[in-house]
């Protein structure tokens, strides 16, 4: 069996000293960059990339693609203990994890984002050997009016992350896509409510709008609290999950998987769109949607699941069509070109030791990094007993530092305080901010997929509706709304609303 | 350990290494020297900065670091480079969007002309003129044909306002006369999908981002910008064999630094240039870039920022491109 024999080829190349040593440097240096807040794959890879030049490219590939999982993992840490997403992908992660860690349940959060991301990245790395040619192929069947509706249904589907209620999420939503409108319009060069400052023309730092309203927010607001100053309850339990535990998170990481390794194949924001879409569909197909927020172990394997499986799939068009789904995936391509290898269709056959052997270094890596966290558990959790008075400062600090180094400006840390004051109103008003995030992240897209479309159709708002697959999209968010607006048609109005919510 | 802390690892690496080779050198660089990129990693900018500030730091004895400013078509590591202190120690990578395509499009708080003294040419990377292969074209000539016979039908993609994209296939347009709708895309690879799936018909793509789909044959190559045929491509004509001699034109990569930096100070680092290019493996690296290297004297060089700036101002000018606020 080809399959058979490629992965024999992959696990040769991947299992040398040499790789096995590269791609251990890799996950422990992208883990350790994940759990610093701001410090991200992108400017890491970018600072070693010149120190690759050295290595046989299957090295120097596998080492870089160790960063960027390490940093995937490493980044729900950060959440769940701290509440500050170091990655967009990350950011449902702080929605019931950072919850559970309040509850005393840190470990058991932490395991179950371990143990979920592993199980993704077991079945992303499977389907990336089994399917890559053929999956590529997905790519090219979205034009823009599809990712147009893509967007939409993901906005829509938004409205579930908020446990609090619809109006304030769809606020949320759309105060997210106006903070997204920043910057250049693409299409017509225009500046738009940058006020003049030339750090505004390419939009708002996302590094620098999230850390600042979940990091600093939170930081603000539990400095307000006199009585509890602990970051969480001293009472630790369930440090490992039980075996009904294990039972618990098994569909909601098979569901997110799924869905995480198909969204990954899309061009932009495959992780962060997934790990919602993940977090919104556990909702919607559980029985105690109320409970979500409030820390359920669901609302931290699902979402973990999906980014991992779609961090991974993200490798299938970069690698087979030489189209970056992400900024990492940009890097990567900029690394084989050192190498002289051009990253696209014939990758697979002129190279296929250095693309089996990936596709085998990513399951290695995984397994690495599991038995790397899992013992760790015990480290991060002791960090929390840390008084809370010598935390917070160490959290603006880090968080400052991170926000600096990914533009080298301090303009990014005035952006960051002005957004952590503005999302401690948010908090005391009962605002969630995770929907506005997915608003900002979407909101840059659906606009520019709106237009581009608008103008491939020469002005006719029909495309929407006569490409097939995009239709199918707005049927389905459609229904959604449909399940907002009109709750009578089973169940008592009181009830559905509650679970619409 | 923070970005900084492993840029300063980084450093000391390269410093070690530069040590051994110690060129000798008088009064200038006198501490570290900072490469300014207006791109965020993954680019052709970034890259070459990196490449060149590992060359640098051996060349010059002193470490080279590059720092990222990205942002506002590159205007930003531009703007930065130009408030520095004129001494040198502060370089900036530029393609031509900061330096020669932006101060015709954008309010800037800087004069290039004046602000940023040019250094040296890194390299020249050509544009690639490709199409959807299923449009029954195949020549530039039954391009104009089918677009003249089907007004407006033709979308060409571009990698966002005010890049290479737009000047060359808006001056193609006016050279031939001819009519297309400008669709921006937020980079190489969404407009190339769009190509190959038919959304959108042409674009005038970068060489190295269109090498790997034109080998795949998943797009159709029918002419490039650049003055020779490629050794890569040498079956597709150059846009001057095509007939549009107009539309004959390159994306540079060069050095600056600040303005008012004293003349010794720029001839060395023009030298120090010519000299990192003249290394085969260098060379090699950049070129993978897909351009041909391209090493000029300063004056050369100068005179050459100063016909590409007069150029697309020319073309912006004509073809009525201009940010509407």
């Amino acid at each position: 069996m080809d399959l058979l024999a490629n992965l024999v080829l992959g696990f040769e190349a991947a299992l040398t000293l040499q790789n096995l040593g590269y791609a251990t440097l890799g996950v422990v240096l992208g883990t350790a960059i994940g759990v610093l807040p701001g410090l991200g794959p992108v400017p890491t890879i970018a600072m070693l990339l010149p120190l690759t030049y050295a290595l046989p490219p299957e090295s120097a590939v596998i080492m870089l693609a160790g960063i960027f999982y390490g940093s995937q993992y490493g980044g729900s840490t950060t959440s769940i203990l701290v509440n500050i997403p170091g990655e967009s992908s990350s950011v449902v992660t702080c929605l019931d994890g950072h919850k559970m860690a309040r509850n005393g349940q840190a470990g058991l959060a932490l395991a179950t984002a371990a143990l979920s991301s592993f199980f993704a990245g077991c079945v992303a790395t499977v389907l990336l050997a089994a399917f890559a040619p053929t999956l590529a192929s997905v790519a090219f069947k979205f034009g823009p009016a599809e990712y147009f509706s893509l967007m939409v249904l993901g906005l829509l589907g938004a409205v579930a992350l908020a446990h609090g209620s619809v109006l304030h999420a769809i606020c949320m939503i759309l105060f997210g896509i106006l903070l997204g409108l920043v910057g250049t319009d693409i299409t017509s060069g225009g500046q738009r409510f940058t006020m003049g400052f030339s750090e505004l023309f390419d939009g708002i730092e996302f590094v620098a709008l999230a850390m600042g309203l979940f990091g600093l927010a939170e930081v603000i607001s539990n400095a307000g609290r006199q009585d509890d100053r602990q970051l969480v309850t001293k009472k630790l339990s369930g440090l490992w999950p039980s075996r009904a535990d294990l039972r618990r998170m098994t569909a909601p990481a098979v569901r997110g998987t799924a869905l995480g390794s198909l969204l990954g194949l899309l061009p932009g924001g495959g992780a962060t769109l997934s790990s919602f879409a993940a977090y919104a569909l556990e909702k919607k197909v559980s029985k105690r949607p109320r409970d979500f927020g409030t820390g359920v172990l669901e609302g931290v394997a699902a979402p973990e699941a999906a980014n991992n499986a779609a961090a991974q799939t993200s490798f299938i068009p970069m690698l087979t069509l030489g189209m970056p789904s992400n900024a990492v995936m940009a890097l990567m391509i900029g690394a084989l070109m050192l190498h002289n290898i051009q990253p696209g269709p014939q990758v697979i056959t002129n190279n296929p030791q250095l693309f089996w052997g990936l596709v085998a270094s990513m399951w290695i890596g995984n397994v690495i990094l599991v038995v790397l966290n899992l013992p760790m558990i015990f480290v991060w959790v002791k960090m929390l007993s840390i008084p809370y008075r010598y935390l917070f400062p160490s959290i603006i600090l880090i968080s400052c530092v991170g926000v600096f180094s990914v533009t080298n400006d301090v303009f990014g840390v005035f952006l960051m305080a002005a957004f952590g004051a503005i999302g401690y109103i948010l908090l005391r008003l009962d605002c969630e901010v995770a929907p506005m995030l997915l608003g900002f992240v979407l909101g840059q897209s659906l606009e520019a997929y709106f237009r581009r479309a608008m103008l491939i159709s020469d002005g006719s708002l029909w495309v929407f509706v006569e490409r097939p697959l995009s239709a199918a999209m707005l049927i389905l968010a459609a229904t959604i709304v449909m399940t907002f607006f009109i709750p009578t048609l089973t169940r008592k109005r009181t009830e559905v609303f509650r679970e619409a919510e | 350990m923070t970005s900084k802390m492993l840029r300063l690892a980084l450093a000391m690496v390269a410093a070690g290494a530069a040590l051994a080779t110690a060129a000798h050198a008088e009064g200038y660089p006198s501490r570290t020297v900072t490469i300014m990129v207006g791109a965020n990693p993954g680019g052709g900018s970034d890259a070459i900065g990196r490449l060149i500030s590992q060359k640098f730091s051996q060349l010059l004895g002193r470490s080279v670091v590059v720092e990222n400013r990205p942002g506002a078509s590159n205007t930003i590591g531009a703007a930065a480079t130009t408030k520095a202190k004129p001494d040198g120690h502060t370089l900036f990578v530029a393609a031509s969007t900061p330096v020669s395509i932006a101060p015709h499009l954008l309010k800037l708080d800087y004069d290039t002309l004046k602000d940023l003294q040019p250094v040296g040419l890194i390299t020249l990377v050509p544009n690639v003129l490709v199409i959807n292969k299923d449009m029954g074209v195949n020549t530039v000539a039954e391009l104009v044909a089918y677009m003249k016979a089907n007004p407006g039908k033709v979308k060409y993609g571009s990698s966002g306002f005010g890049t290479t994209h737009v000047i060359l296939a808006e001056q193609f347009n006016m050279a031939a006369d001819v009519k297309s709708v400008h669709v921006p895309y937020p980079g190489a690879a969404p407009t190339q999908v769009d190509i190959i799936s038919g959304v959108i018909q042409m674009t005038f793509d970068t060489v190295p981002a269109a090498t790997a789909q034109i080998k795949a044959g998943n797009l159709k190559p029918i002419a490039v910008t650049s003055p020779e045929r490629l050794p890569d491509m040498p079956d597709v004509p150059t846009i001057r064999e095509a007939g549009y001699p107009q539309v004959e034109m390159q994306t540079m990569y060069a050095l600056y630094t600040t303005g008012g930096t004293p003349r010794p100070t720029v001839e060395k680092l023009n030298a120090t240039l010519a000299k990192a290019l003249e290394d085969p493996d260098f060379r090699k690296r950049i070129e993978a870039f897909g351009g041909t290297v391209k090493v000029m004297n300063t004056a050369e060089f100068e005179r050459f920022n100063r016909e590409e700036y007069d150029r697309y101002g020319e073309i912006i000018r004509k073809a009525g491109l201009k940010a509407t606020n």
